[in-house]
């Protein structure tokens, strides 16, 4: 075949696959966020109708009566443990991560292993006695409940991608620090952090989102106080059916912190993704 | 500034010991280059001087100073690195002006000195720019300001200069030499290329398999070699080796059929039968008479200022001769050549080792 019309169904065809994998991604998106503004008597019609006067009237009733204090709190909640597991797997993942990629303490590969060990564990199996132990320590449905389990999971899968940022840094870079005047620490700071930043930043949005979605721990350990907008979600669920609307309304209001976070930190993804994950 | 002492160090991975108890002194303000074929041990020697490898036994002291003990940070050394070691995040300022901040210089001497080596190193121009957007003999030269910012006690090269091409190299050779020249500070340089060592050195260590063969200035280290390896190794194009028999009714080394040289110094050792006999290139010349070893031309490269040629002997031995004078001379002619001068190197061809 003559090389340019090769060259021209090749750029084609790269399109439709972009075109294919955008919509893949931002189909369930749009479907979600469409159904939160559809009047509900179209909201599971078929075949599925795209064209409609647009209403509020879910966000309205979810707001309704105590609705809108119950949200509020369970965004308030969702934001907080999301946030401080998420803080809390950085200082010790980070520290974690950092030794067992430099210092190779005597059987350091075995400990990877183990580390990920852990987080083949289903965390179902984990709820129960969680649930106990909880109950006996009186902290279920509390913040507090989740952050443990969340910390507990996420600690194990960012060490590991962290240690394979780590390991991608020149070493020559922290002898010339140390050679420069920093101790391990100083070098650390000065040097490896910045540089690992991007792989930190993809590491926090991985484990952020596995507390962000949870369900499998927020729904058995809260009850009122420490719900969360994934158990909110799971309440429009009701014996009548699905409330589609409202289930839209709630997952919308879950993407939108998600979709602000990506975007503001999505250039430190792509690089830290291309510069770590793949190694590690 | 100050002298580098070395006193027996060894080095082991493990069981696998890589440096063999070496001794090396380094004069305050000498130029040290240590040259040998890669994985010699030269880059774990100087790393081991740095403190970023550890001592398996033996001393090493800057400034009669024990260091085994003391961190890299608090040696006062700098090091020049292979891959520059530019920290990615930090502009060409940043980059020099950190060793000073973390050694807790004042901000107005910070400013002084990074502007006064960046204006000798001629990076004026290049301060705020990251190390990314900097050519390869740019980042060099911030590897070099980094370095010399600190005045530090020495300074510790691992081949710089290997990632340049061959021009910039041959630039950044003679400007690494004229700042030595200018500031003095204690060097030590590694590199595996000859011609560097040669050129750059006021004394070369040539190091093979973790111990040193030879100490000396350049000059001592092509007129005396103290093997066959250190005569092999400096020198380019590289010497000529011929076996030879030593004939002791005459007492002589016989080269070929019909010609031997005489042993250059009068109280001669015991010789041993094989001998390895050396010459250097440009030692070679074509004889006038019927006397010498049979050679038959393969390559002739004239260059202008000199012309090399390739010879085969009838036993398929290469030899590489020299001449400054323009000669006359076609591939598969036939001549005989003679050594030019009467000290023609003498090794044991059993040990390696010159004999005298
Ligand atoms: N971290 C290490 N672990 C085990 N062996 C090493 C290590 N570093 C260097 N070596 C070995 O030590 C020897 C000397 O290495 P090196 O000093 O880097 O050589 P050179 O710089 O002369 O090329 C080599 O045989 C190398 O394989
Ligand atoms: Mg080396």
């Amino acid at each position: 075949m003559n090389p340019s019309v090769v060259r021209l169904l090749e750029k084609y065809l790269i399109g439709l696959c972009v075109i294919a994998v955008i919509l893949f991604t931002v189909f369930p998106l749009a479907w979600i966020i469409l159904t939160s503004v559809k009047p509900a008597n179209i909201a599971v019609s078929y075949p599925p109708r795209f064209f409609f006067t647009p209403t509020l009237e879910h966000y309205g009733l979810l707001l309704s009566g105590s609705g809108g204090e119950v949200l509020g709190k369970a965004f308030i909640n969702s934001i907080l443990t999301t946030g401080i597991s998420m803080i809390v797997t950085l200082l010790v993942a980070c520290p974690a991560a950092y030794s067992l990629s430099r210092l190779k303490p005597a059987g350091g590969a075995a400990i990877v292993v183990f580390i990920i060990g852990v987080r083949m564990l289903p965390p179902i199996v984990l709820v129960v006695p969680l649930f106990r132990i909880f109950q006996s320590w009186g902290i279920t449905d509390t913040q507090t409940a989740l952050i443990i389990p969340y910390v507990g999971l996420s600690v194990p899968l960012a060490t590991w991608m962290m240690i394979g940022f780590f390991l991608n840094l020149p070493k020559e870079l922290e002898e010339a620090a140390m050679i420069d005047g920093c101790g391990r620490i100083k070098a650390f700071w000065h040097v490896i952090l910045p540089l690992a930043a991007p792989g930190l930043a993809a590491t926090s949005i991985f484990t952020g989102l596995l507390a962000w979605n949870d369900l499998v721990f927020s729904l058995p350990l809260t009850t009122v106080d420490a719900v969360t907008l994934p158990v909110i979600a799971s309440r429009m669920r009701v014996e009548e059916g699905v409330l589609w609307g409202q289930l839209g309304a709630v997952s919308t209001i879950m993407i939108i912190p998600v979709i602000l976070l990506t975007f503001f930190v999505q250039r430190h993804i792509v690089q830290g993704i291309a510069s770590g994950a793949v190694k590690g | 500034m100050a002298s580098v002492e070395v006193v027996e160090a060894k080095k082991s991975y493990g069981s696998l010991e890589v440096i063999h108890g070496v001794n090396l002194n380094v004069a305050d303000g000498e130029f040290v280059v240590l040259v040998g074929p890669s994985g010699c041990g030269k880059s774990t020697l100087l790393r081991m001087i740095a403190g970023l490898e550890s001592i398996t036994s033996g001393e090493i002291s800057i400034g009669e100073r024990l260091v085994n003990d003391v961190l890299p940070k608090d040696r006062d050394i700098a090091m020049v690195f292979q891959n520059y070691a530019l920290y990615p995040h930090m502009t060409v300022w940043e980059n020099m002006a950190f060793p000073l901040k973390m050694n807790g210089v004042a901000q107005t001497e910070i400013d002084r000195r990074v502007s006064a080596a960046a204006e000798v190193l001629g990076l004026l121009p290049y301060l705020n720019r990251h190390p990314r957007h900097l050519s390869g003999g740019q980042r060099q030269r911030v590897a070099m300001g980094r370095a010399i910012v600190r005045r530090p006690k020495a300074f510790l090269f691992d081949e710089p200069l290997s990632n340049l091409d061959a021009k910039l190299r041959v630039q950044m050779r003679t400007e690494i030499k004229e700042l030595h020249q200018r500031i003095g500070t204690t060097s030590i340089y590694v590199t595996h290329d000859q011609v560097e060592a040669m050129t750059m050195a006021d004394r070369i260590v040539v190091m093979r398999d973790g111990i040193i063969e030879q100490v000396g200035s350049p000059l001592d280290l092509y007129d005396h070699p103290v093997n066959t390896f250190v005569a092999a190794f400096i020198g380019s194009p590289s010497i000529n080796f011929l076996s030879g028999k030593w004939d002791r009714i005459n007492q002589k080394l016989k080269l070929a059929e019909h010609f031997d040289v005489d042993f250059p110094a009068t109280d001669r050792p015991s010789m041993p039968d094989e001998i390895v006999y050396g010459i250097r290139p440009e030692h070679l010349a074509i004889s006038a008479t019927e006397e010498g070893i049979p050679a038959q031309v393969a390559v002739v490269e004239p260059t202008g200022a000199q012309t090399q040629v390739l010879f085969k002997t009838t036993n398929k031995t290469d030899l590489t001769a020299i001449f400054s004078e323009r000669i006359n001379l076609n591939p598969g002619e036939t001549v005989k050549l003679v050594p030019s001068i009467t000290t023609g190197h003498f090794f044991d061809a059993g040990t390696g080792a010159r004999i005298l």
